[in-house]
C-alpha cells in the first residue's frame, strides 16, 4: 500500500470516528453513516474476489442475507425459540442462560442472544461459503457468475417461500443486539461496532494482500493457468479467498441487521443490493484496499440525496457511473485520482515488495 | 529393472522419462506414444516442424493437458497424474512460447509468487527471496523494471522475465520453449552462460528451439518430433544426418 493509500484511510478512519461527536442528536445522519460502513465491509471484501482473484461472484448480497437469517432465526425466530425451550424443558438451565436471550428482551422472550446469533451467523456464512465455492471455483470464466447469480436467487426464494419459518416479504422482526434505557436501539454503539468491524476489516485484508498470499490471488487473477504452473495451488486459493469474502459479508449482514434493521425481509438479497455493491467497488477502484471505501461513502451519500426523486434513481446513475468508468478509467476514481497524483510526482510509486 | 518398471520401459537410472505418451485433441492425435529418457547432465534439444507437438509435450510435463496415455517420470516419481502445481514444486519449471507473465503485477512480483511457492521458511526470509529476485532480473538486464507493472515490457523483455521467474521455482528440470526468440543477441548469450552456469549446479533442460545452429551447438542430445511422433533420437551430428529429419524437418 502506498502512503498515498494509507493517509486517505487513515483520514477516512478519522472521520469515521468524528461522525457521531457531531451527529450525535441526528438519528438519521448516524444511520446513513452506519450503511456507509456496512457497504465499505460489503464491498471490501467483494473486491478480494473480483479486485485481488479475479471472481466475478454474484452471491455476496446473498451471503449478507445468510448472515443475518441465521442470526435473525435463531434470537428471534422458529428456529431458536425450538432450541431455546428445549433447553429450558430438558432443564440445562446454565446453558440456556448463557445461550437465550431469556429477559434479554420481552417481545423475544424464546431466542437466542443476538451476539451467539452473530458469531453463528459468521459461521454459517462461511461454511456455506466454502461449500459454493468447492462447487463453483472448479469453473472458469462466466460459470462462477451464473452459479452464484442462481445460488443467490434460491436462497432469496427460499426466504420468501418459507413464510412460516421467515415471515417471507412480511418481515422478520428481529431483536436489537444494543439498547438504551428506554428500550430503543442505541445508534451510537452501533455505529462505534460497525466501525470497530470495518476498521479490522480492512487491516485484515491489507494484511492478506501484502502478504504471498495476496501475491497468489492476483497470479491467479491474471493467468490461472500460469500461476498453477508457477505453483499455486488455485483452487485451494481461490476457495479460499471466496471463504473469507462470505464470512465478512455473513458477519457485516448480521451485525449490522442486529443494530440498525428492525425488520429483515428477503429483498435485502436482491441482486439489485448485490448492483450497488458492484457499483460501489467498481467507481471506487478495483484491486485497491482504499477504492471500495471511496466507492461506498460516494455512492451511499448520491443515494440519499437521490431518495426523493424515485426509489430506483440511483440504480439508473449507479448503473451509467459503472459503464463510464469500465469504458474510461478502469482504476476507477481512486486510480484516477493517484495516477493524477503519480504524473505531477506529487506522491512517489512505493510498491509494496521493498527491501528497506 | 522390476517387471513393472520393464512393461512401462521405465526405470529410475533416468531423471526424467516419459514412456508411450499419447494425446489427442479430438481427431487431432498431436501426440503418438512418445517415449524417450533423460540422464542426469543432458541438455536435450527438441526439435520438429510446426505444429509436430512440441509444445504439447511441454504442457504435458507440467501438467496443463494431462496425457490420454503414458506414463512420465520424473526422478523416480511419476508425475503424469499431479497437477500443474505440484509439478511445479516437485521442481520442473517452464517457458512459455509466447511470453505469458503476469501482466498486472510489477516484475517483482511476478518473480515473487512463485518464490513463495517454493520457499522454505527456515532457510528463507521474505528479504532473502527478494535479493535472489532481484539477482535474476539484474542477470537479465531487466531490473530496472522491477517496480513496473509487466505489462510494460517489450516483447523481448517479456521472454526474460519469464525465463528469470522460472528460476525462481529452484527447478531441477527446466523447459524452455523457444527461449531465444526476439532476444537481442547479447542477451541470447547472457541465457546461454546462465544455462550453462545452471547445467554446472545440476540443473538439466529441455529446450524446444527452432533456431537449429543454436540448438545444434547447445544441445548434448536432440530429439525429433514430426506429426507428433518421435523421429529420431541421438547427438546432433547423427541427428543432422538422420534421413528421415531431412526429409521431415531439415530438408524442407
Ligand atoms: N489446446 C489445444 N487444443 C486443440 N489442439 C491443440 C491444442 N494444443 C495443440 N493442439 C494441436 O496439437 C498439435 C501440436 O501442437 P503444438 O503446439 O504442440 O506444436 P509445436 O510443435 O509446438 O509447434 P510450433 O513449432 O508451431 O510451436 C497441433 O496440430 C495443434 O493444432
Ligand atoms: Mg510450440
Amino acid at each position: 500500500m502506498t502512503l498515498f493509500e494509507k493517509t486517505t484511510l487513515a483520514l477516512a478512519l478519522v472521520g469515521g470516528l468524528a461522525i457521531p461527536l457531531f451527529l450525535h442528536n441526528e438519528p438519521y445522519f448516524i444511520r446513513v453513516a452506519a450503511s456507509v460502513l456496512y457497504f465499505i465491509i460489503l464491498s471490501s471484501s467483494w473486491n478480494l474476489l473480483l479486485g485481488y482473484a479475479g471472481q466475478l461472484s454474484f452471491a455476496h448480497a446473498a451471503f449478507a442475507g445468510i448472515g443475518a437469517y441465521t442470526s435473525g432465526l435463531l434470537s428471534a425466530g422458529f428456529l431458536g425459540e425450538n432450541i431455546c425451550t428445549g433447553l429450558i424443558e430438558n432443564s440445562l438451565g446454565f446453558v440456556s442462560d448463557v445461550l437465550c436471550g431469556e429477559g434479554y428482551s420481552r417481545d423475544f422472550r424464546y431466542g437466542i442472544h443476538p451476539l451467539i446469533g452473530v458469531f453463528a451467523a459468521c459461521l454459517v456464512a462461511t461454511g456455506i461459503g466454502w461449500c459454493l465455492g468447492r462447487m463453483c471455483l472448479r469453473t472458469r470464466g462466466p460459470y462462477l457468475a451464473l452459479m452464484t447469480l442462481g445460488f443467490s436467487e434460491t436462497v432469496r426464494l427460499i426466504l420468501q417461500i418459507e413464510h412460516d419459518y421467515t415471515r417471507g416479504s412480511l418481515g422478520l422482526r428481529i431483536p436489537y443486539l444494543w439498547t438504551t434505557d428506554d428500550g430503543l436501539p442505541n445508534h451510537a454503539i452501533g455505529y462505534f461496532i460497525m466501525l470497530a468491524l470495518t476498521v479490522l476489516t480492512i487491516f485484515i485484508l491489507y494484511r492478506l494482500v501484502n502478504s504471498e498470499k495476496g501475491l497468489y490471488l492476483k497470479a491467479i487473477r491474471e493467468d490461472e493457468d500460469i500461476a498453477a504452473v508457477m505453483g499455486v495451488d488455485v483452487i485451494k486459493w481461490k476457495v479460499r479467498a471466496f471463504v473469507i469474502s462470505s464470512a465478512f459479508a455473513g458477519l457485516a449482514g448480521a451485525l449490522y441487521a442486529h443494530l440498525f434493521v428492525q425488520v429483515l425481509a428477503p429483498q435485502m438479497l436482491l441482486i439489485l443490493e448485490m448492483g450497488l455493491i458492484l457499483a460501489m467497488t467498481i467507481v471506487g477502484g478495483l484491486g485497491t484496499l482504499t477504492g471500495p471505501v471511496i466507492g461506498a461513502i460516494l455512492l451511499v451519500v448520491l443515494w440519499e440525496f437521490m431518495r426523493d426523486i424515485s426509489p430506483y434513481a440511483h440504480m439508473l446513475l449507479f448503473a451509467t457511473l459503472v459503464i463510464v468508468v469500465m469504458k474510461f478509467f478502469r482504476g476507477g476514481l481512486f486510480g484516477l485520482v493517484s495516477t493524477w497524483l503519480k504524473e505531477r510526482n506529487l506522491i512517489a510509486k512505493a510498491p509494496p515488495f521493498t527491501v528497506d | 529393472m522390476t517387471d513393472t518398471e520393464e512393461i512401462l520401459g521405465v526405470s529410475n537410472r533416468h531423471v526424467f522419462e516419459v514412456a508411450n505418451g499419447s494425446i489427442a485433441f479430438g481427431g487431432n492425435q498431436a501426440l503418438e506414444a512418445v517415449s524417450f529418457a533423460m540422464t542426469k547432465g543432458q541438455l536435450l534439444g527438441l526439435i520438429g516442424p510446426n505444429g509436430s507437438g512440441k509444445t504439447t509435450l511441454l504442457n504435458a510435463t507440467s501438467g496443463i493437458y494431462p496425457l490420454n496415455t503414458g506414463v512420465i517420470n520424473f526422478e523416480g516419481r511419476s508425475i503424469e497424474k499431479s497437477s500443474p502445481h505440484e509439478i511445479a514444486r516437485a521442481g520442473i519449471a517452464r517457458t512459455f512460447q509466447i511470453a505469458r507473465i503476469f501482466p498486472r503485477m510489477t516484475a517483482l512480483e511476478n518473480m515473487l509468487a512463485p518464490g513463495f511457492t517454493v520457499r522454505d521458511p527456515d532457510t528463507e526470509d521474505r528479504t532473502t527471496l527478494i535479493h535472489r529476485a532481484k539477482e535474476h532480473l539484474e542477470f537479465l538486464d531487466i531490473d530496472g523494471f522491477a517496480h513496473e507493472q509487466a505489462a510494460d515490457l517489450s516483447g523481448g523483455q517479456r521472454m526474460l522475465l519469464q525465463f528469470a521467474r522460472a528460476l525462481m521455482l529452484k527447478p531441477r528440470l527446466m523447459l524452455l520453449d523457444e527461449p531465444f526468440g526476439g532476444i537481442h543477441p547479447l542477451l541470447v548469450e547472457r541465457i546461454l552462460q546462465r544455462i550453462s552456469d545452471l547445467r554446472s549446479r545440476g540443473i538439466d533442460f529441455i529446450v524446444v528451439s527452432h533456431d537449429l545452429p543454436t540448438i545444434m551447438g547447445l544441445a548434448t542430445r536432440i530429439i525429433v518430433l514430426a506429426n507428433g511422433r518421435l523421429i529420431a533420437d541421438g547427438t546432433p551430428s547423427e541427428v543432422r544426418e538422420d534421413p528421415g529429419v531431412i526429409e521431415a524437418y531439415l530438408g524442407v
